[in-house]
């Protein structure tokens, strides 16, 4: 089956050793296939690029459970690498983190994290965060754990005590989590490479995350580079919002002013070209094979 | 002989009245969501949604209502695709035209009809989902058109047949049907024969989707009396309190 596929697939690529799992936020169904077909392994299905795809906002905390699962659900349905939630502090209480577990399970994603801010949350990078005391998440880390079906269902614990208080304090929390059961840790928003350097050191053997946000309280470093610190995961959550901004900005001032595509036609994808890569063929395809000809040479009428 | 009920409200597939096995009708979300009895109004996407909150309540088994497949058959083939990855155990598929319309019955073509169900077959990812057929022309087609559906029902591999829009008028036909075929089922519906004449005819199983909008009507004259009670309780305790 598909979802324990991508479960199984997803699980080894992150407790691999050789090389770090890039995984890229995908705004929508569309980006998430753009992706797979040059040969990204893994899609994050995240609170930044959907609070802005599905409701034209920041990531406040106003994209809700429902908005976030049935997004990561588009995009587990679209492609065929695993996808990976972000369940932001779990929609609530314990009661909350079980259904919001069991329910991206059900969808098929093939893990997720849930992050110890206070609700309503922040993007991780952006300033005035509070974090809640760290025994709130440890207890919905072990309450996540409990209520996974599947054991390849990963969890993954977030921090966002760095910024509001430093790093050994979000070290030591992640060691709380981890032993509440996290299979994997992520540090958001860690200043500088040292501090990137002390993460991994701190966990050699707990996968890790590092997130790559343009212009964001983390130097960026290529992914190969974070896999040979010790990072098993590195995010890139925002390039495919601002690079659809970008380019959405360009095209339609153009078309604006000038009433035509003609000059920024070049900047696009070809109708040809475009319906051959979202599968235009394959469509036509399963129509083809239940035309009034073929069912009735089947039934032998 | 087996029977579902036809249930929507996951407080009331809970209490286990559903068995093992319950149809979660189009029809009773229609109701609930739309207050109209015509399922077709409900699109594909609204119907899996709901179904995947139904879903994570019961581990009992959960027959979708497929309507007549949401279109042509490759309509039939991604609408199975989702209707099994949100958590249907069984698909059944009408073969009126789309949208389906009870008072006002319609079938499709025969070509029409085996397309979907075989795209149907073809969509599902885990071979144990079933796909269930429903005919409901047989006021148009009569006994030997029946016959033939069913015959070709069972060569391509369908198990599960329900007859539905079953009138009075024609009992002694379907006598002649059922005693035929001892692997067919029938859908128990508002508008057609009632229990006792279902299980004369001796059928496989029997989908009721009576039960629950009986016990709807009722509810709804009952909580006219509660909300009435409780209002009186409450003008009795303001004139309390203002003592």
């Amino acid at each position: 089956m598909k979802a324990d596929n991508m479960r199984q697939a997803f699980k080894q690529a992150v407790f691999q050793k050789q090389q770090a799992l890039a995984m890229i936020v995908a705004p929508d169904s569309l980006s998430a296939r753009v992706a797979e077909s040059v040969g990204f392994k893994a899609i994050f299905a995240a609170g930044y690029a959907t609070s802005a795809s599905n409701l034209g906002l920041p990531d406040r905390g106003i994209a809700d459970f429902g908005i976030m699962l049935n997004k990561c659900r588009e995009i587990v349905n679209a492609v065929n690498i695993p996808v990976f939630a972000d369940a932001d502090t779990g929609y609530g209480n314990l009661a909350n983190v079980a259904r919001t577990v069991r329910s991206y399970e059900a969808i098929g994603a093939c893990g997720l994290f849930l992050e110890d801010q206070k609700w309503p949350k922040r993007c991780g990078h952006m300033a005035g965060k509070s974090v809640e005391a760290p025994e709130v998440l440890a207890e919905k880390i072990a309450t996540a754990v409990a209520a996974r079906e599947h054991e390849d269902f990963l969890i993954m614990s977030r921090t966002d005590a760095r910024q509001v208080y430093d790093l050994d304090e979000a070290i030591r929390r992640s060691k709380l989590y981890h032993e509440a059961g996290a299979d994997m840790v992520f540090i958001e928003a860690p200043k500088s490479i040292a501090e990137l350097q002390r993460i991994a050191t701190a966990f050699p053997d707990v996968p890790l995350m590092a997130n790559m946000i343009e212009d964001g309280a983390t130097p960026s470093l290529p992914t190969q580079v974070l896999g040979q610190m010790g990072f098993s995961i590195v995010v890139h959550p925002t390039a495919l919002t601002y690079a659809q901004t970008f380019i959405d900005e360009q095209v339609l001032k153009n078309l604006k002013a000038t009433g035509t595509t003609d000059a920024t036609k070049a900047q696009m994808v070809t109708f040809d070209k475009f319906n051959q890569f979202i599968g235009l063929d394959k469509v036509n395809a399963v129509e083809a094979r239940y035309t009034p000809e073929k069912i009735a040479a089947l039934i032998g009428k | 002989m087996d029977y579902i009920p036809a249930l929507s409200d996951a407080f009331l597939i809970k209490t286990k009245l559903s068995g093992s096995k319950f149809y979660l009708d189009g029809q009773l979300i229609a109701g609930t969501l739309l207050d109209d009895d015509e399922k077709s109004l409900l699109s594909l996407s609204e119907y899996a949604n709901y179904l995947r909150y139904i879903r994570l309540t019961t581990t009992a088994q959960i027959i979708a209502d497929g309507q007549s497949g949401f279109g042509n058959p490759m309509n039939t083939y991604y609408a199975v695709q989702e209707l099994e990855r949100s958590g249907a155990n069984a698909i059944l598929l009408g073969d009126q035209t789309y949208p389906m319309n009870l008072p006002n019955l319609e079938v499709t073509s025969e070509l029409d009809f085996f397309g979907k169900i075989q795209a149907s077959l073809d969509a599902r990812e885990n071979p144990a989902t079933t796909i269930m057929a429903q005919l409901d022309g047989i006021s148009i087609y009569g006994v030997q058109g029946l016959q033939d559906r069913i015959d070709t029902l069972h060569r391509l591999g369908i198990q599960q047949i329900a007859l539905g829009a079953l009138q009075q008028a024609t009992a002694k036909q379907l006598t002649l049907i059922f005693a035929h075929n001892s692997d067919l089922g029938l859908l128990l519906q508002p508008e057609g024969i009632g229990p006792e004449m279902a299980a004369s005819l001796t059928p496989a199983f029997i989908i009721d989707t009576q039960v629950t909008l009986k016990a709807r009507a009722s509810y709804q004259a009952k909580l006219g009396q509660f909300m009435q009670t409780q209002q009186a309780g409450m003008t009795k305790e303001v004139a309390h309190e203002s003592r």
